[in-house]
């Protein structure tokens, strides 16, 4: 263990009912850093979340706070959530409708009353309300303020105690793409001007590539990639990884090196060629993100236009290449009609390393992970014993699961 | 001019006349016999007058003791019920659930009748501590106005539970997780967030006790009354009997005053309650774990409430079947000859026929009034509807024996003398019960989109032909389910028939209440009792069906 690690989870396991939630998870958070823990609805993000902060019981695993257990399954060890010293933001705030923002802020205080003398009761609320842009506004009531206003409440009230950890679960999804924007760099700004680890709960991509130091990407209750945001980007390990974080076209294509060039041929016999791959010849999956496709147009070509999508600083093109069509983003200069043909060639591509072919169709089926993110969660078995010794193969070195060594 | 404009021309005609006769319908129903009580009640020097009386202080003094205890028996021990049932793991929660159900469906008067067969001078479980103990008097007495406030309140516990239950229902466990997040105790958090947050709910609950205490007949009536002590509903039933109008209308408007300010509290309350988020789910809300204390607490309460539920019951069961009442409880002691009698002689077979015929009746007129006085105020914009709403739901702040008096002065005018005839029975049945047909019929109709009846008018139904075709169709289990509530609570009623029967109309209630029959005593209205019971859970049950509310309640 590093000895900048402000959070560690060893093997954290819960269920509920038969439903198993989150399985063996393994992962640390480095003191002073922003972490964003992304994947989509469903996946245990909360529940993750929910155990660090004691709120729900792991069935088996080890919590540690900078060097001090907080859950462990055998000898028992369970710190009670109120005595942990960990901030959380709620998703809906949980905002107590009786109680004025300045008694919200300083009821942590009185909670501890132990440590704070009852003088600095009110310095240490004005503070906190201060540093989150909140002074004038101490006598009013939750439904009194505005949905910015309520989400600056709850992170005062978190982080009143000088907590050494900070949760917040999606506490940006309930506002206005504006609001959010502005409540990002106050966030980064936050992490940069105190001491506090930050672990951040989203199922947007673009917020977590945005504003964390690191990124934890989970899906179906299992860690799937560990790491800083452009790796995670530029290199994700898995079909998975490519396409949430990404938002990467999936070829399961075979590389094969003609006259010094790259080429992909996909099953179908359609042949891309490609730069910056570094591969031998291999069948396996690639990703390339819309991004890195570059168009020219040719009559001759069998790769037509599908569909165009005018994005205002881009265009989107959908081409349909053999059997597969592939997500382009274009310059907004670069106008092709519907039904022309195009050439494409792929500027960089990610092997995403996926073994067995039962997962890669599996994963190639997955629907767009920003579909599925809008779905309610659904009740389904997540995960069995095969697939998790996958996954442990694909982690990064040191954060693999103590079932495997 | 276009066919669809006759059409909503005549549309809103039918719905005009229908308007008029419901209003007219709930004027001469309700608002003439309470204008007849407030009119016999003046000269305001009459009111004074009562006041100097000694009787009349006492009993309002007694009335305002007995409510607040009822009220605060009720409220603390349901709330703390409902807390530990929807917001912790306790476990054997369908047990316990089930012990609620039973005292619901137990009426106070009939767990009053078991109380003094079990505690009362001659009970089952006085003589036999009597006799254990070597004693010659009796330790307690419940006849006396804590006796009342024992029975009425663990009576009402179901109604303080289903308040408190409603509210915590509506809690946002996020708030009390926020709390704990900010390292409050489970206690702190208890006090500081869940208890603040759920109180208008639990206060608005103890106003609704609070009246049921201030209008309760039945029970004051079996154990005060006897020794004396007095309250404001048994002092109008006496004033009735030496035909003290006056005192009679005073007593009654002083009473309608207190629990109409009451249910305005409750109203209120509940209308206000800012501190409500959307129900949640039954899992999400087990907050609070307790840990090693679960089973002790499940138990105690488990076994509590076989007592107070399952004890009068079985009380009243085991002495129905009783050769004579008060023989020693054996097997050589038991027989079904009660039941026999209660269906073969005279007076009780023609009780309970006469009961069901007027709980029959009465539930029919008020559901059909009920549908469309429920239609008019949620599904129009006529004006009056208002006038309307309040009026039907007016009898909710009229308490039983009440209701019986402005009956009896309203309808024993020359032309319309209908006192001492069946008839006034039924009408005063359709009266008192018309506010929760109202109700149930108005929750099903709120629930159901105003596109659907829309719909129906624009494929050029008329508006007859739509209530027919589409509206009733989909409201009728809400419409069905409060004619059963009314047909049950008419079947057992006592006040009202009590103070309206004469000789023919005698009614299940008048043998309740005067505790014999021609065929014998306790052990013979026990069985009585029994039967009522059971009806009331097959109904209960019945409604549960129709509109799925045994879960919702309890
Ligand atoms: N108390 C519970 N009882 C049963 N199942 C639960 C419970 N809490 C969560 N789940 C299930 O566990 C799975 C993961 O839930 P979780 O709330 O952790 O997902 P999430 O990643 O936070 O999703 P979202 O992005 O939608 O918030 C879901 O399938 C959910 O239905
Ligand atoms: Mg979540």
């Amino acid at each position: 263990m590093n000895r900048n690690d402000a959070l560690r989870l060893e093997n954290a396991t819960k269920s509920f009912e038969d439903l198993v939630v989150v399985q063996h998870v393994n992962t640390t958070v480095e003191q002073g850093t922003l972490t964003a823990l992304l994947g989509p609805s469903g996946c245990g993000k909360t529940t993750l979340l929910r155990m660090i902060a004691g709120l729900e019981t792991p069935d088996e695993g080890t919590i540690w706070l900078n060097e001090q257990p907080l859950f462990q399954d055998r000898p028992r060890i369970h710190v009670p959530p109120h005595r942990r010293a960990i901030g959380m933001v709620f998703q809906d705030y949980g905002l107590w409708p009786h109680m004025t923002v300045e008694r919200t802020v300083a009821y942590p205080l009185r909670a501890t009353k132990g440590r704070h003398r009852r003088g600095r009761v009110p310095s240490a609320v004005h503070e906190v309300l201060s540093q989150v842009r909140l002074s004038g506004l101490e006598n009013r009531l939750p439904h009194q303020l505005s949905g910015g206003e309520r989400q600056r409440v709850a992170l005062a009230r978190a982080l009143v105690r000088h907590p050494e950890l900070l949760l917040l679960d999606e506490p940006l999804s309930n506002l206005d793409a504006q609001l959010r924007k502005r409540m990002r760099s106050e966030l980064r700004h936050l992490v940069q001007a105190t001491p506090i680890t930050v672990l951040h709960v989203t199922h947007d991509q673009a917020e977590a590539l945005a504003i964390s130091d690191q990124m934890i990407v989970m899906s179906s209750g299992q860690i799937e990639q560990t790491g800083a945001p452009e790796t995670l980007y530029e290199s994700p390990r898995t079909a998975f990884v490519a396409q949430f974080v990404g938002d990467a076209n999936l070829l399961s294509a075979h590389a094969e090196h003609v006259d010094g060039a790259t080429r992909l041929r996909l099953p179908d016999g359609s042949v891309l060629a490609c730069a910056g791959l570094d591969v031998g010849p291999v069948e396996d999956v690639y990703g390339v993100h819309p991004h890195d496709v570059s168009l020219e147009a040719s009559s001759s070509s069998s790769n037509v236009i599908v569909d165009r999508h005018y994005m205002g600083d881009s265009w989107h093109y959908d081409v349909r290449v053999g059997d597969t069509t592939l997500r382009v983003q274009a310059p907004i200069r670069e106008i092709y009609d519907i039904g022309s043909g195009v050439h494409l060639s792929l500027r960089h591509v990610s092997r995403v390393r996926s073994s067995t072919t039962e997962t890669e169709t599996h994963l190639l089926t997955r629907p767009n992970p920003r579909q599925q993110s809008s779905e309610p969660p659904r009740k389904r078995r997540i995960g069995g014993r095969r697939r998790s010794r996958r996954h442990d193969r694909i982690r990064p070195n040191g954060y693999r699961n103590q079932s495997s060594d | 001019m276009h066919p669809r404009h006759r059409r909503m021309g005549f549309q809103i005609n039918g719905r005009r006349i229908t308007l008029v006769v419901a209003i007219s319908g709930v004027l001469i129903l309700v608002a003439y016999p309470l204008v007849q009580l407030v009119h016999k009640s003046f000269p305001l020097s009459n009111y004074v007058q009562q006041l100097q009386n000694p009787q009349n202080m006492r009993a309002l003094w007694n009335t305002l003791y007995i409510s607040a205890g009822i009220t605060l028996l009720a409220t603390s021990l349901g709330s703390i019920l409902a807390f530990l049932m929807i917001r912790t793991d306790l476990p054997l929660k369908r047990t316990i659930r089930s012990g609620v159900y039973l005292l619901f469906l137990t009426p106070a008067y009939i767990s009053g009748m078991a109380w003094i067969q079990l505690f009362g001078r001659a009970g089952y479980v006085t003589r036999w501590f009597r006799i254990t103990m070597g004693l010659t008097q009796t330790p307690w007495d419940v006849y006396t106005l804590e006796g009342v406030i024992l029975v009425m309140g663990l009576n009402m516990i179901p109604m303080a539970y289903m308040a408190t239950a409603n509210a915590l229902r509506h809690a946002d466990p996020t708030r009390e997780e926020a709390s704990i997040m900010s390292g409050a105790t489970p206690i702190r958090t208890f006090f500081s967030i869940t208890l603040p947050l759920a109180l208008p709910g639990i206060i608005a609950g103890a106003f609704l006790v609070f009246v049921h205490g201030i209008s309760g007949f039945g029970v004051p009536a079996m154990l005060a009354m006897p020794t004396g002590h007095l309250v404001l509903t048994t002092q109008i039933y006496s004033a009735l009997g030496h035909y003290d109008v006056r005192m009679a209308c005073a007593l009654s408007v002083g009473l309608v005053i207190m629990t109409s300010i009451a249910l305005w509290a409750h109203n209120v309350l509940l209308r206000r309650n800012r501190f409500a988020s959307m129900p949640q789910n039954e899992q999400t809300l087990l907050t609070y774990r307790m840990g090693a204390l679960r089973w002790p607490i499940a138990l105690i309460l488990t076994a509590c409430l076989a007592l107070v539920a399952l004890g009068p019951l079985v009380m009243i069961g085991l002495s129905s079947l009783l050769r004579a009442w008060g023989l020693p409880l054996i097997g050589s002691n038991l027989t079904l000859a009660n039941y026999r009698a209660i269906f073969e002689t005279s007076v009780s077979a023609r009780a309970l026929r006469n009961s069901f015929l007027f709980a029959f009746g009465g539930a029919s007129c008020s559901a059909l009034l009920g549908l469309v006085v429920s239609y008019i105020v949620h599904r129009t914009r006529l004006r009056g509807r208002q006038l309307l709403d309040v009026l039907a739901s007016a009898p909710l702040a009229v308490p039983g024996p009440v209701v019986a008096a402005s009956m009896i002065f309203a309808w024993s005018v020359p032309a319309l003398r209908l006192y001492n005839t069946p008839w006034i029975i039924l009408i005063a049945y359709t009266v008192a019960f018309l506010p929760y047909a109202v109700r149930t019929t108005a929750s099903v109709l709120k629930a159901m989109p105003l596109s659907g009846e829309e719909a129906g008018w624009m494929s050029g139904r008329s508006w007859a032909s739509v209530f027919a075709g589409i509206v009733f169709p989909v409201i009728r289990r809400g419409v069905w389910a409060g004619w059963m509530l009314v047909f049950l609570m008419a079947f057992r009623e006592i006040p009202i028939s009590t103070m309206l029967y004469t000789k023919g109309t005698e009614t299940v209630g008048v043998l309740m209440f005067i505790l014999k029959t021609e065929s014998g005593g306790l052990e013979v209205v026990s069985a009585v009792a029994v039967v009522v019971v059971v009806l009331t859970a097959i109904g209960q049950a019945v409604v549960g069906r129709l509109v799925g509310i045994r879960k919702g309640i309890l």
